[in-house]
């Protein structure tokens, strides 16, 4: 039987956290069940996902749709697109046959790659190997789902390349609902005419194809459109996120257009223990001025009232009411007190 | 709450724990492994959301089972507690898979369209000797959108001093008019042979068959040399007087018109002498043609298979005349021997689910499986009898080849000459 590989890449950086990764992990579920309803789809269309953030991870093996059951998705620190692509080739290397006097070759494998950040890493190699090996030998498409700035890098690697504006549930029901109709008339089409990719039509705001002729390669080491700030609770130990979305305001001051930028709270966010193991553990020392960052979360694993408080040793815990505090990570209690209005300090920010 | 059990109670709505996956009317049965899931100490108080798809909680087995009814991503709810904290509810995917097999749709095809051919049809017929029998049907796929059977062959048994041809062709299914450039390809192979004996050109080989194979090589080449640049010549007309009565239906303008009719051929023309069976055979595209004599299996046409699925070639392609990669003559074989027991013509409606590779096709131990198979070892119990009447053989043929096979529901046709 002749298999149609579906490879699913996706950013799991922690600009991701919250709901962005909940609306992927119902997303691809989603797909996985609409493509069960077609009799076509059921019996060619295999899927692997793959995660990366600072490293890559195949969480779910290629297989077909039948032994389906929706993997983890873990989240990680930074968005090497590098270690991304080049666990992707690893994966289509071992798992995607060729057609052989004594193997069937599979049907050319799709590959969706989401994304939702700049690369934190140098593309460059890697981008020159996937030209080299399997840019003729597999349909890519790419989606920022973060902002076209990154579409120059995308551009690179595919003439498919989208723009997903995430504004909210409806939109990410519509996105995948255009992956899954893109996936089951390739599906059909596929025994026709070869190459296999049949994009659905765009009718959408929320979705649509970037002009890559516009976009020019960016070198960027951290992602801008999100702050996220790595913390730890003082009285669990445990690691949360805390996260902060772009926000741009413009201020007419003594007749000039002053833009403005800003970041919003969207909220904290527990960790699990996987964080670690797909966090990229050169990740250089970025900071970002409190002042910048609008809102203050509560722990998200004790009933701390302040998620962001910044020990001496540089790194972020939770606070409660108290004066003293202990700092779980290098574990000196001191005599914490509160920034006045305007002013602020210089907190490390991870690199998604 | 105390942070520590929120903590805990945290990590148990966040756990992933995975049920396999169920199928509709098949019996369901999962074991609870709370150890195993690391939720020994919770307290467990109910499931919802068993019920609505025919599943129960056997609380003495700690399974979940039943025979699942409805198909879909069920969320089912574990309610749970924790040191005595209030109920939690852990929400679990359950997957109940649908049966593939009742989702196909069985269209009719439109028989007003000028190019429409019966859906399914099998014949049969004696030779000098041996018998002929073929079928051909409709694939799933075509059958589920209402769509036409792209593939066709076509017999002439005996046309002339025991010279019989067969034509065997799959059209593309990404080309609107394949099924008619099939059709054009069988049956224009056959009138290029009716009217070769006609003219009495077959004595040219005749009279060289048994003593010179070097130049029997030479001279039947040329001649099928002539039938192929006949069927492209008719189905390239055909194409073109079509073109011009309705240029409304070949509007793709990267598409050449004879794209629209883009077929595979294969065909052999053969006759039994003194000395033996000649036989002359030719192929473009995936069909095989194979001679199967006692435990040996020989390919008498090089496949064209592409390194991913797909990539196959087309007699309606005009590089095949002159292409360097694989030169014409490569395509034409004449085979020479004293028997043989079975010479089979295949769409790769078969090729694919019953040898899935070239390699298969040569290996005496697959024939041996696939000879099996139509001899009744498969799932349905049809037996094709070939020692009885053959227009029995060919309506188990038939029938036979409503074999189930997943991922596999491309047109069939096959013929058999025994």
């Amino acid at each position: 039987m002749r298999r149609l590989p579906i490879y699913f890449l996706i950013d799991v950086s922690e600009s991701m956290v919250g709901e962005p990764i909940s609306q992927v992990e119902e997303g691809i579920s989603t797909i996985i069940q609409a493509l069960k309803t077609d009799p076509t789809a059921i019996e060619t269309v295999w899927i692997s996902i793959i995660a990366f953030a600072g490293k890559a991870k195949t969480i779910l093996p290629l297989q077909d749709i039948i032994s389906f059951y929706p993997p983890k998705y873990p989240i990680g620190s930074g968005t090497s697109l590098s270690n991304g692509l080049q666990h992707l080739m690893k994966e289509l290397d071992s798992n995607v046959r060729k057609t052989t006097p004594t193997s069937k070759g599979d049907w050319k494998p799709i590959i969706f790659l989401f994304t939702d950040g700049v690369p934190t890493d140098n593309t460059d190699a890697v981008i020159t190997e996937w030209k080299q090996r399997w840019q003729r030998s597999v349909n890519l498409v790419a989606v920022s789902f973060g902002s076209e700035a990154n579409a120059g890098v995308l551009a690179q690697l595919t003439e498919h390349v989208l723009f997903f504006k995430n504004a909210n549930i409806d939109s990410y029901k519509y996105f995948f609902k255009w992956v899954t109709a893109s996936i089951t008339t390739s599906s059909v089409n596929i025994e026709s005419n070869g190459s296999g990719l049949e994009l659905e039509k765009l009718d959408n705001d929320w979705l649509s194809k970037i002009d890559i002729s516009k976009s020019a390669p960016v070198a960027q080491l951290v992602d801008d459109n999100y702050v996220v700030l790595l913390a730890r609770c003082q009285q669990s130990s445990r690691h949360y996120l805390i996260k902060y979305r772009k926000s741009i305001g413009n201020n007419i001051w003594g007749g000039m257009n002053l833009e403005t930028r800003s970041y919003l709270q969207v909220g904290a966010f527990p960790l699990k223990d996987d964080y670690f193991e797909l966090s990229d553990a050169a990740a250089g020392n970025h900071k970002i001025n409190t002042a910048e960052l609008v809102g203050a979360p509560t722990c998200p694993c004790c009933s701390n009232q302040f998620a962001l408080a910044q020990c001496s040793c540089g790194n972020i815990h939770c606070i409660g009411y108290e004066e003293m505090n202990t700092c779980p990570w290098c574990g000196k209690t001191s005599r914490y007190i509160v920034v006045e209005e305007g002013g602020g300090f210089d907190v490390n920010r991870t690199q998604g | 709450m105390d942070y520590t059990i929120k903590n805990r109670i945290n990590d148990i709505l966040t756990a992933h724990i995975s049920f396999p996956n169920g199928s509709v009317n098949k019996q369901y049965k999962a074991l609870l492994d709370l150890e195993k899931w690391n939720m020994a100490d919770i307290t467990l108080l109910e499931w919802n959301g068993l019920e609505e798809i025919g599943l129960v909680y056997n609380e003495e087995n700690n399974t979940i089972e039943g025979i699942p009814t409805e198909s879909g991503d069920h969320k089912i709810k574990l309610v749970f507690s924790v040191a005595d904290s209030p109920k939690q509810v852990k929400v679990i995917n359950l997957i109940i898979n649908p049966d593939p097999r009742s989702m196909w749709k069985d269209l009719p095809s439109d028989v007003k369209d000028p190019y429409w051919k019966q859906d399914d049809v099998h014949t049969a017929g004696p030779l000098y000797g041996k018998h002929a029998i073929a079928a051909s049907k409709r694939g799933r796929s075509h059958k589920n959108t209402g769509a036409f059977r792209d593939d066709h062959f076509e017999l002439a048994l005996n046309i002339k001093n025991n010279w019989s041809v067969v034509a065997v062709a799959d059209g593309a299914g990404s080309s609107p008019f394949s099924r008619q450039g099939a059709r054009i390809a069988c049956e224009e192979t056959i009138r290029f042979f009716q009217q070769y004996f006609e003219e009495n050109r077959e004595q040219e080989l005749e009279e060289i068959a048994a003593s010179d194979r070097e130049k029997i090589n030479l001279v039947a080449g040329q001649h099928m040399y002539q039938a192929i640049k006949h069927v492209y010549e008719q189905i390239n007309a055909e194409a073109e007087k079509h073109a011009a009565a309705n240029p409304a239906l070949f509007n793709d303008k990267r598409k050449s018109i004879l794209e629209y009719y883009h077929t595979t051929l294969i065909f052999v023309a053969f006759k039994k002498f003194d000395f033996g069976y000649l036989i002359l055979s030719f192929g473009v595209g995936d069909c095989p043609i194979v001679l199967l004599h006692h435990d040996e299996a020989q390919l008498l046409n090089q496949l064209d298979v592409g390194e991913f699925g797909g990539g196959t070639r087309f007699i309606t392609q005009p590089e095949i005349f002159h292409s360097k990669e694989i030169p014409v003559t490569s395509r034409f074989k004449v085979t020479i021997l004293p028997d043989f027991s079975y010479l089979f013509l295949m769409t790769d409606g078969i090729y694919d689910p019953k040898f899935e590779v070239v390699y298969n096709l040569q290996n005496a131990a697959h024939w041996q499986q696939f000879m099996q198979d139509l001899d009744g070892n498969n799932e349905e119990k049809v037996k094709i009898d070939f020692k009885g009447d053959c227009r029995e053989a060919a309506r188990s043929l038939f029938d036979w080849m409503d074999f189930w096979s997943p991922g596999n529901h491309d047109d069939r046709t096959m013929v058999i000459i025994y």
